[in-house]
């Protein structure tokens, strides 16, 4: 295959550098916006971060432009907040704390910052004791519960399940392991899996329901490892550690390294399943050309989440849980896979859908990164300079 | 028909842009307001519920909350009240103070903390009351749950 016709747009109808820069300018002035909040940092360490998170963000942005790729420059973001949202969260609670775990003391004065998982299983209390069970604070805080409501509401009419490829924080963990090697050790996962994310769902909504309590956090979330835990004080706390990291190093580091897949997020995130729904929502999805298929199968082989099969693309589309990452469309050599605004025609104007896709999508992205990856830079240059992060 | 759903669909695009933005721009504002609208709070068995009567000791002030027995549907037999302290630089090595948690006008439990240590005892003169739940020293005080039954 020609190198030239990789991706949606072929080098020929790839745009000019002048006209990429005129398409990234909106971008830059978003960014700067959204980087500074307003107010430009004033403290020399700050200004070098902000600088260069701006030129990394922006310079993601206009490689996304140029090649008329998107998962491939995506993920280095991607990974990169993952990676900094750590780095920024743990550092600020061992900042404010002392450490990384979280007292009872702590969760009755509502200092637990609230995360969007706890969402699906805050809705049934919610609705029947208009109460949030989750050790927060409603309003005031930057994690403050109804402010991440409204992010994950608006993430989600914007993106739909992109949400999980755009916007989480936890995704680029998973995401970073599955880039790990070269080629999956583990090729064949039965795809009876897809449901399990669905019976975690039901679980641990009914689950939190029954015991006013957020189940999926105090049991179950593989993400405890690497932002905060209960404070370990008797067997219970113990069992709930040795779970979490048992969980983290088996779906968010080690199997996704042997398949290349997103395994937490694909076959047991309740979040990502309940996310699926908003997919039905959005106005973007990802759809095929079966005529332009020649079945390689290189989109079923590359999809991290499972979501395209002979089964969906004979459908000209991809399954519900598809989270709109672009890695299938930037491994069709036939560009017979594309982004796509609903009610609009199928033919023609790819480039188009896609860059309606990408600028919403992106300001999550570099919005929601932007924060984390200035603060992770900031903490590391005060480290090497003072030896501490503070 | 098809013109229509395309222009449609490109409206729609183009809007989610403005929601994006809108998301960032206005997340304190809607939080707010979303607060409000639905005037939705945190779970009284995380935040201890609603405070009932507070006590000035000049030095330091005694909150003592609502008795929790919330249940997602009704409520459940067993629950808590929970007892604030503040501020720390207010509070006395040993607190010791007598509550009447359900406004008979006869004092229910006689509670007493030790701010050095965090041991707290109980002495109950309702058999409603069961006990100490835990104390717990907060960032400008103390707080404990004592245990109850339903009457």
């Amino acid at each position: 295959m020609n190198k030239d016709t990789a991706g949606i747009v072929p080098a020929t109808q790839q745009p000019g550098i002048l006209k990429t820069l005129l398409l990234c300018l909106p971008m830059m002035i978003i960014t700067v916006m959204m980087l500074s909040k307003g107010k430009p940092p004033m403290e020399p360490v700050r200004q070098i971060a902000f600088i260069l998170t701006f030129v990394l963000v922006n310079s993601i942005f206009f490689l996304m432009i140029r090649t008329g790729e998107t998962d491939r420059w995506r993920s280095i973001l991607f990974v990169t907040y993952a990676v900094c949202f750590v780095i920024s969260f743990i550092s600020n609670l061992i900042e404010a704390r002392g450490s990384m775990a979280v007292s009872q003391a702590n969760m009755i004065e509502g200092l637990t910052p609230f995360c969007h998982i706890v969402i699906p299983m805050t809705i049934i209390p919610a609705a029947l004791t208009k109460t949030i069970i989750f050790p927060g604070t409603i309003i005031g805080t930057k994690t403050a519960i109804a402010g991440m409501f409204v992010l994950w509401i608006g993430s989600s009419l914007a993106l739909g399940k992109g949400f999980c490829s755009w916007v989480c924080f936890f995704g680029g963990l998973d995401e970073g392991f599955s880039r790990l090697f070269k080629k999956a050790r583990i090729k064949n996962v039965n795809p009876k899996w897809n449901y399990l994310p669905y019976a975690v769902l039901l679980l641990i909504v009914l689950a939190s329901a029954v015991t006013l309590a957020p189940f999926y956090c105090e049991w179950l979330c593989p993400f405890k490892t690497v932002t905060e835990y209960p404070e370990i004080t008797s067997a219970k706390t113990v069992i709930q550690a040795i779970i979490f990291i048992s969980l983290f190093i088996a779906l968010v580091m080690v199997l996704p390294a042997l398949t290349k897949r997103r395994i937490q997020c694909s076959l047991f995130c309740p979040m990502g399943a309940f996310q699926s729904w908003t997919n039905k929502i959005n106005v973007f999805d990802v759809r095929v050309d079966p005529e332009k298929c020649i079945e390689c199968k290189k989109c079923i082989q590359t999809c991290p989440t499972f979501s395209i099969n002979e089964e969906t693309i004979a459908k000209g589309k991809t399954a519900i849980t598809c989270m709109k990452c672009g890695k299938c469309i930037d491994a069709c050599k036939q560009g017979a896979i594309f982004y796509h605004i609903k009610g609009t025609p199928l033919e023609g104007r790819v480039e188009i859908y896609r860059r309606l896709f990408i600028y919403p999508a992106f300001i999550f992205l570099a919005t929601m990164s932007g924060g984390f990856v200035q603060d992770a830079i900031v903490k590391t240059i005060k480290l090497i300079i003072t030896g501490s992060m503070f | 028909m098809r013109k229509l759903k395309s222009l449609l669909g490109y409206i729609w695009a183009v809007a989610v842009i403005i929601i994006a933005l809108a998301t960032f721009l206005g997340q304190d504002y809607f939080g707010r307001a979303l607060a409000a609208a639905t005037g939705i709070t945190v779970n009284p068995r995380y935040s201890g519920g609603e405070i009932m009567k507070t006590v000035d000791h000049a030095k330091y002030k005694t909150a003592m909350h609502r008795p929790v027995f919330d249940a997602l549907i009704g409520q459940t037999k067993e629950g808590f009240i929970q007892i604030n302290w503040a501020p720390a630089a207010g509070l006395p090595q040993v607190i010791s103070e007598g509550l009447d948690y359900n406004s008979d006008g006869k004092e229910d439990f006689i509670v007493t903390l030790n701010t050095a240590t965090g041991k707290a005892t109980l002495a109950s003169s309702n058999p409603a009351v069961l006990g100490i739940d835990k104390s717990y020293h907060l960032k400008n005080g103390w707080a404990v749950r004592v245990l109850l039954k339903q009457p």
